[in-house]
This record gives C-alpha cells, structure tokens and sequence, in this order.
C-alpha cells in the first residue's frame, strides 16, 4: 500500500476523526495534532489494516483512545476546573434570539458531558453511527451506548430548558 | 397539525435513546427547516449545534513519513559487491605476496655469472679511478711533512 492509497482510504473519514477529537480535547490545535497523530499510527498499522473490521471503525477507536490518554495526561498536570453556574452575565441582561448563540451553548453543554457521553452524542447524533457501531468502535456494548445517550441527551435538553427560560425572563 | 404529533412522538423516542436513525434524520430536517412550531422552538438549538458540527473538517495537512526505499534489494546487492569487491582485492595481494622470491633476476646460473662479473669490474674500474684521484692528497703530505719533521 503507497501513501496514494492509503490517503483515498483515510479520506472519507479524516473529518470524523477531527471531528471527534474536537469535541473531546478543548481546542483546534489540538484537535488537528490528534488527527495527524492518529493517521500516522493507521499508516504504521497499514499492513493490519486489512485484518480489522473496517478502517474506519478501528480509526475511531484509535481517535477515542487518543483523546483519552490526552486528556488524562492533562488531568494530570492541570488542576481541573469545575464551574456549575453558568450564569454568564451576558445572559441575564441580553435576551438571547441568536440561534447561534444558543447553538454554542449546545457546545457548551456537550463539553460539561462525562467523556464517554460526549464521545456517543458524538458519534451518534453528529456522524450518525449505529448504535452497533459505535459499540464496536468505542469497545462498550450496546446498552451502554443507548443507555448513555439517553442520559446525554436529557442533560442537554435539561440545560436548554434552563436556558430556554432565561431567555423568556 | 398532523406532523407534529409525529415530531413528538420521535423527540420523546429521542430522549429516550430509543429513536432510530431515520428518524432522527427527520427530526434533523424538520428542526433545521423553516415551519418549526413555536413551542418546539427551544430544540432548534440542539439539532442545529449538531448539524454545524458536522460542518467542521480537518483542514491540517497529513505528514506521512517517506516511504520505504523501493528497492530493498538494493542495498544487499550494493552490500554484496562491496564484499566480493574486497574479497578479490585481498585475495590479489596474497598471489602477489607468493611472487616475493622474484626479484626480476636472471635464471641462468651462467649469464648470472657472467653479469656478476661484469658488474664487479665495473665497480672495480670505478674504484681505480676514484684512488688515482687520491693520488693528489700525496702533495699535501710533502708540504706538510715539511714543518712536521722540523720539529
């Protein structure tokens, strides 16, 4: 396999692996670093690639693996921090009509997520993955899968509600 | 009104994780489309937010390393050569180290002789000139001997 073949059959998928990486790790930067670091490992693992399910399901478990290590090497040398008030100033004095203001705080409430829900609403809301699949790629099994996303989605739609009433105030 | 009720039902189905992807695709659509009734207004963030994060893509570059050489056969065959190459090398010096007895003389004992010969009297006739060269140090010897006996 020439780096020609491999970039054809990386390509329909580097933008998930972004994609999972940015939900995951705070900023762009870091997103795209674990992208290149999880495309470098895949081409080092070209010859196997074959013998896996499919690339991209083993991809995204090496993207989920990534970010995981990332971010617990982080926890380790940063203190976390926790902020439950989300009251922003901002939203107490403006009424919010933006949708893409509230679309942020979609984002915002996604990151507040436990890893693993964030990696399923991810996966599953966004790139549309079956729940069989994502069980696969994030080494779980399916009641897990749909057990979490239940609990994600009810989290966000809770702080929407929240927000949704500051708004009306 | 007859849609919404559908809505509904698969938004419920949704928070419950028990909604299948096609219909969640719809409830996509219809939250990200135009005719969302006012009191389902506060969801077109959520479905929103997820269609623009599908939006996002990876825009760094992908640095593989430089493939393998693609002849790896070529260095063993460079390698070998190299071996061979010193082997005959080697190899050569030792048929000249046999050859160290010739020293280009002459094989016959008597043409060797003869050679011989000539070449001492050669250097027999260069040594000849050379004491009757000496010959002129005799005057130095009268003159001196002159003072010498004086005393």
């Amino acid at each position: 396999m020439n780096q020609k073949d491999f970039l054809t059959i990386v390509h329909p998928f580097q933008d998930k692996i972004y994609r999972l990486a940015r939900r995951l790790l705070t900023s762009e930067e870091e997103a795209q670093d674990a992208t290149q670091e999880v495309l470098l490992k895949l081409w080092s693992k070209k010859k196997q690639l074959k013998k896996y399910r499919s690339a991209e399901a083993f991809a995204m478990t090496m993207t989920k693996n990534y970010c995981y290590d990332t971010l617990k090497a982080k926890r380790s040398s940063n203190v976390k921090l926790v902020h439950t008030n989300y009251k922003d100033s901002s939203y107490d004095t403006v009424k919010e009509t933006e949708v893409s203001d509230s679309v942020n705080w979609v984002y915002k409430l996604m990151k507040e997520l436990p890893e693993q829900q964030q990696l399923i609403l991810q996966l599953r809301d966004v790139e549309q993955y079956t729940n069989a699949e994502i069980a696969d790629q994030l080494e779980i099994n399916e009641g897990t899968v749909r057990t979490a996303l239940s609990r994600a989605r009810k989290t966000i739609r809770e702080g929407l509600m929240e927000k949704h009433r500051y708004g009306i105030k | 009104m007859e849609s919404n009720k559908h809505i509904e039902a698969w938004l419920e189905a949704y928070f419950e994780g028990e909604s299948t992807l096609e219909q969640e695709q719809k409830l996509r659509a219809y939250f990200t489309g135009d005719t969302v009734a006012p009191y389902l207004e506060k969801y077109i963030p959520l479905f929103a937010a997820f269609a623009e994060a599908k939006q996002e893509r990876y825009t760094g570059e992908i640095n593989l390393p430089v493939s393998r050489k693609k002849y790896p056969w070529l260095s063993i065959a460079a390698s070998i050569l190299v071996i061979v190459g010193l082997f005959l090398f080697f190899n050569n010096r030792n048929d000249n180290a046999d050859n160290r007895n010739d020293y280009g003389t002459y094989k016959d004992p008597q043409v060797a002789a003869l050679k011989t010969k000539q070449a001492l009297f050669m250097m027999g006739s260069f040594i000849d000139q050379s004491t009757s060269r000496l010959n002129a140090l005799d005057e130095f010897e009268k003159t001196t001997d002159k003072y010498i006996n004086k005393q």
